[in-house]
């Protein structure tokens, strides 16, 4: 075997210019490609087809509620300008597709004729972000959420619950919780988009994810928590809500806040 | 039950089928990447679905023919799964895919040069030291070549092998569209294989793309495999005898009594080997 008879071009060069053309940054003639019947550009865009294809591929899977509103059409054309600002940064493209909603928002029309379309993105993408997180325990030594009747009335004060990692609040102008529902039940009758709803997106003991709409003061209560406020700190009429929070299977345990 | 030399890939909307029915195959061949997350749904799935059958774990991240060398994090998490699964095989590309940390979650085509090969071939190294295993190594399908590539991919790939000591996966599909695409012939590249270093075959179908110049085939996996393929399959097990045997469907993916229903044609042939085999003895 013999090599060296022709100039070759630099395999970190080419693999960076490929990488550009792929992006429409660069020209198929740039990256020394033997055209034959077609040309070197026509060539390099089958490959730049099976990148944005591929990638649509992940993003219908991870926004299917974003694109049964949109249309396959428009839904497709933002994933293609999506992907081709925002490749991959890891090999593994399961959980691909973050700040969907930021392309979204730069396109006008899109907003215009679907106003909620940006935070439905939001939706999905934190619907996705549970199902991530799902199993990743934080390192912290909790106490069981029993104990904390071991606890003095005073120490109650300094009590912070912890969430699950695979819990996240989501609030909306648009009425998402029951969007989401008319999906899964296949019926759009009486939806009203235009109504504000706040609620919690988290995945059970299995892994699958779920949603529920929660009250003003529940939400206040699960920011709070989210936030690791000490129930000292938490307004009375949002603590009221615990017991509601709780049985929703959301908190993991507690620690005890230092008191100043 | 199929010859036990045959197997299918495991797609999201055959899981729950193979989860729950009494297998019908020995193996499944899974892609990797989709089961990284150990605690996800999927992986507690394939952790059902191990009980009952063999697993090959089929990558396309680990961007073997990268000049910036091998991911570890991805790296990490392949050797995670396969220390769980216990795989059959750990295979992946003659390609490419990450470049300046953007993937492109596609199969990209290298120039066929010494510099590539002892890029490819410290990459593979570097797998398999962390994994202390062989992997097989896949033959892409290509819709390009580059002026400054040296040697045949062929050439290229038993180089590979030989330098590595990796063990190979021939497929035929893919080979059979490369070669139309690029005007060489199918027997060429298959007789230059030592099938000695080859462990498994995939075979799938694909589409054709018909442009002004003229038609190009493209790798799809979304039809049934084409009847050149099965002839190249049938004559590649007579002269060599049977190997684990893949039937590939990814796009359009059907039923999965159509999908077996393609397994099958394989698993008849490879019975029909047996049985000329035994006679002949």
């Amino acid at each position: 075997m013999s090599f060296g008879l022709a100039q070759p071009l630099g395999l970190a060069e080419l693999q960076a210019t490929f990488a550009e053309g792929l992006r429409y940054q660069a020209q198929g003639e740039a990256c020394d490609i033997f055209g034959g019947r077609f040309s070197a550009e026509e060539r390099l865009q089958i490959y730049r087809n099976n990148f944005v294809m591929s990638l649509t591929e992940v993003m219908q899977a991870t926004y299917p509620m974003l694109r049964e509103v949109l249309g396959e059409e428009c839904f497709n054309a933002l994933s293609r300008e999506y992907i081709l600002r925002s490749p991959p940064t890891e090999g593994n493209v399961s959980h691909y597709g973050n700040h969907f909603d930021d392309v979204i928002s730069q396109f006008e029309q899109v907003t215009d004729a679907a106003p909620y379309a940006r935070d439905l993105a939001r939706f999905e993408w934190t619907l996705d972000k549970a199902q991530q997180t799902f199993g990743q325990s934080e390192k912290r030594s909790l106490q069981p959420l029993e104990a904390i009747h071991t606890l003095s009335e005073q120490q109650h004060l300094n009590v912070i619950l912890h969430l699950d990692s695979w819990v996240f609040p989501f609030t909306s102008e648009f009425a998402l919780f029951d969007l989401q529902r008319a999906f899964s039940q296949q019926n759009f009758d009486n939806l009203i988009l235009n109504n504000a709803q706040s609620g919690v997106i988290a995945c059970d003991e299995y892994g699958r994810p779920w949603t529920k709409e929660l009250n003003n003061q529940e939400y206040q209560l699960l920011l709070n928590l989210s936030s690791e406020m000490p129930l000292g700190r938490i307004k009375p009429e949002a603590l009221a809500e615990l017991p509601s929070l709780i049985a929703l299977n959301i908190v993991v345990g507690f620690s005890l806040a230092t008191p100043h | 039950m199929l010859h036990n030399q045959v197997g299918v890939g495991l797609r999201s909307p055959h899981i729950n089928y193979f989860v729950e029915q009494t297998p019908q195959v020995s193996w499944l061949e899974i892609h990797s990447e989709n089961y990284f997350s150990p605690h996800s749904i999927a992986r507690n799935q394939l952790r059902s679905i191990r009980k009952n059958h063999q697993i090959s774990c089929h990558g396309i991240g680990l961007s073997l023919g990268s000049v910036q060398g091998i991911n570890t994090t991805h790296l990490q998490q392949l050797k995670e799964l396969i220390d769980e699964v216990q795989p059959l095989f750990v295979s992946d590309h003659l390609s490419w895919s990450e470049n300046g940390g953007h993937y492109f979650n596609d199969l990209l085509p290298l120039p066929y040069t010494e510099e590539a090969l002892e890029v490819f071939c410290r990459n593979v190294l570097t797998v398999q030291d962390a994994i202390k295993r062989p992997i097989l190594i896949e033959n892409p399908s290509s819709y390009l070549q580059f002026n400054h590539s040296t040697i045949t991919e062929w050439e290229f790939l038993v180089q590979v092998q030989q330098r590595t000591e990796c063990r190979l996966l021939l497929d035929l599909n893919n080979v059979h569209v490369s070669a139309f695409n690029h005007g060489f012939s199918s027997q060429t590249y298959i007789d230059t294989i030592p099938a000695h270093t080859v462990d498994e075959i995939h075979l799938a179908g694909f589409s054709i793309n018909t442009l002004a110049e003229g038609e190009i085939w493209i790798d799809t996996h979304s039809k049934p495999v084409s009847a050149e393929v099965w002839q190249l399959y049938q004559l590649w097990c007579e002269k060599h005898g049977s190997r684990r045997t893949l039937i590939e469907w990814d796009l359009d993916i059907p039923d999965v009594e159509v999908l077996l229903a393609e397994a099958n044609k394989a698993s008849e042939m490879l019975t029909r080997l047996d049985s000329m085999k035994r006679k002949a003895s």
